[in-house]
């Protein structure tokens, strides 16, 4: 049975993957690659924040009564992370590498701060709080799609 | 369930909270080289001459010290979920108390000038009694646990000890007191091996698999490394008290533990590099394997010139352990892991800035943008230049000059680039205003 800690931390893996092919083939400067690397990531990630989005902090919400705890600070941040996803669209439609490779770096760094923090802090709380309800939970999150 | 609700993940501090001690360190290394420059090769005879004991305090409190405590008002609230307790003002005092403290305590000791020793060492001692207990209250109340938060723990025990037998050897500077010169062992191996070495493993455990994107550290490794060279740390220093052979074993054999833990920190995050996913050249990783090389270096030659059977080494040439151990391994790793804080923190708060007024279509300049990265690269060239250039003086003393005009060229550099990211700060934060 997936852990919410477990599951969405190989979710986290897996985009930070996706994201580091991207920035190899943009390094090379290969763009035809970059464009396919960039798509995979791009459904990748969106995946996992409306997995989240939808989901688990409305589950979380739900049990802490509240919407303007950490579940509002991580969807901003999600927001922030949309906002420099689209700067790397637009800098890989120019063909910009130098601006592409910035842009990398800082989506990379924030979704690594953003990280920490669900999977140390977040997740294990959410386990603890949202134990009897995670296997009907857990199932709509595996199956979801964007 | 109220304490999910209240659990605050949004804490960062204010951006000059970390950069006023990022910005000052640099200018303590050009201070660090223009003190040798004054005092001339005589200052290289030994580590005790008093210029020598000034310059290295100007670096490790100046420099060293001072961006670890930045980099940990930064790191509590982010990382552990604690914030250090009236963050603004305290880390304003920790600040001024280290600023003013540490020139103040070097020129008391450079010069033999009893007044300044015991205000500057006031200062710093204040500073750091600041520190270790905010950090430690901050620690406590943190919710994470793991490799790192230990680390840390045991780094600021580590802290304590030095600062405490730092200020015991600093009263036998004054008139009329007796210098327990047989501490100073003990206060070096406590603030190398613990203070410094166990915070930037404890950081290591966190930033290299994220921002590298390596493999995990082997789980054994890291819940055993910091505790192990702590309880070393303090066999070192049973040792030291315990008269005749069985104390000079037990000091020898901790000692050697303590070189292989060490060591076995910097073969295993090098390897940890060497499988990572993120390919594409990056200057703080560059900074790392100058640092992580540099650590083995400075271990065996220290052993080496330790053995009972080698000829000690004399002169100016013993100081190569120590000067590869700080600004080899540590500049380095510190160097490096600046030039992915300043940028990101001034990409953060302007990014915040923006999102309080309300305007999400405003270009924020990204991470090379606030500090170029041909800049960044530049200065490593600068800072490998130095590092071989202060080795080489250290065997041929007439190079002294051209490697501390190096030293001095590579920090201010690295200190022109910070404040680069400061001036994107200010520009691009009072447009949006």
């Amino acid at each position: 049975m997936d852990t919410i800690q477990g599951f969405f931390t190989d979710d986290h893996r897996e985009c930070d993957h996706r994201l580091a092919d991207v920035e190899t083939v943009v390094a090379a400067g290969d763009w035809p690659a970059s464009a396919e690397a960039y798509g995979q990531f791009h459904h990748d990630i969106e995946r996992h924040f409306q997995r989240e989005e939808d989901l688990l902090f409305p589950a979380i919400e739900e049990v802490s009564g509240s919407s303007q705890g950490p579940t509002e600070v991580m969807r901003r941040e999600h927001d922030q992370m949309r906002a420099l996803l689209e700067g790397l669209e637009q800098a890989l439609q120019r063909q910009e590498r130098d601006e592409a490779l910035g842009v990398i770096e800082t989506l990379m760094t924030m979704i690594q701060l953003h990280n920490v923090k669900e999977e140390q802090i977040l997740y294990p709380m959410a386990d603890r709080f949202l134990q009897p309800r995670r296997e009907p939970l857990m199932e709509r999150v595996r199956s979801l799609e964007p | 369930m109220m304490h999910l609700a209240r659990l605050s993940l949004d804490r960062t501090p204010p951006l000059w909270v970390p950069l006023q001690f990022m910005a000052t360190a640099p200018l303590f290394a050009v201070a660090f080289a223009a003190l040798l420059a004054v005092e001339g090769p005589d200052a290289l005879l030994s580590r005790w001459t008093p210029a020598m004991l000034a310059a290295t305090h100007l670096l490790v409190l100046g420099y060293i010290t001072m961006v670890m405590f930045g980099a940990m008002q930064q790191l509590l609230p982010v990382v552990a979920g604690s914030p250090v307790p009236r963050e603004r003002l305290t880390s304003r005092l920790i600040h001024l108390g280290l600023a003013l403290g540490t020139p103040l305590l070097a020129a008391g000791l450079a010069w033999s000038i009893p007044p300044a020793l015991a205000t500057g060492g006031l200062c710093v001692l204040g500073a750091m009694g600041l520190f270790i207990v905010t950090t430690s209250i901050s620690l406590w109340r943190s919710p994470a646990r793991g490799p790192t938060h230990t680390a840390l723990w045991l780094a600021v025990a580590a802290l304590a000890v030095t600062v405490t037998l730092g200020a015991w050897l600093a009263l036998g500077h004054l008139p009329g007191l007796p210098l327990p010169r047989s501490m100073t062992q003990l206060h070096l191996a406590w603030g190398l091996a613990g203070w410094i070495a166990l915070l930037i493993a404890g950081v290591a455990y966190q930033v290299v698999p994220m921002f590298q994107m390596t493999p995990e550290y082997p789980a054994r490794f890291a819940r055993f490394h910091a505790p192990g060279v702590f309880i070393l740390l303090a066999l070192v220093t049973a040792g030291g008290f315990l008269p005749g052979v069985p104390g000079i074993a037990l000091q020898t054999l901790a000692a050697a533990g303590l070189v292989a833990a060490l060591a076995g920190f910097a073969f295993i995050t090098l390897r940890l590099q060497a499988r990572r996913r993120r390919r594409n050249a990056d200057v703080t990783v560059a900074f790392w394997r100058t640092g992580l090389l540099a650590l083995p270096l400075a271990l065996s030659l220290w052993g080496l010139s330790a053995l009972p059977f080698t000829p000690g080494i004399q002169g100016p040439a013993a100081l190569i352990p120590a000067w590869l151990f700080l600004a080899g391994f540590t500049l380095s790793i510190i160097n490096g892991m600046l030039y992915k804080i300043v940028p990101f923190l001034v990409w953060l708060h302007l990014n915040h800035r923006l999102m309080q007024s309300g305007r999400w279509d405003a270009p924020v300049p990204n991470m090379h943008q606030v500090i170029p990265i041909r800049h960044t690269r530049l200065q490593w060239w600068f800072h490998l230049t130095a590092l071989a250039a202060g080795t080489a003086a250290l065997l041929w003393p007439p190079l002294l000059y051209p490697a501390l005009l190096a030293f001095a060229l590579s920090n201010t550099l690295l200190s022109a680039n910070l404040w680069q990211g400061i001036g994107v700060f200010r520009r691009d934060g009072i447009r949006q205003d």
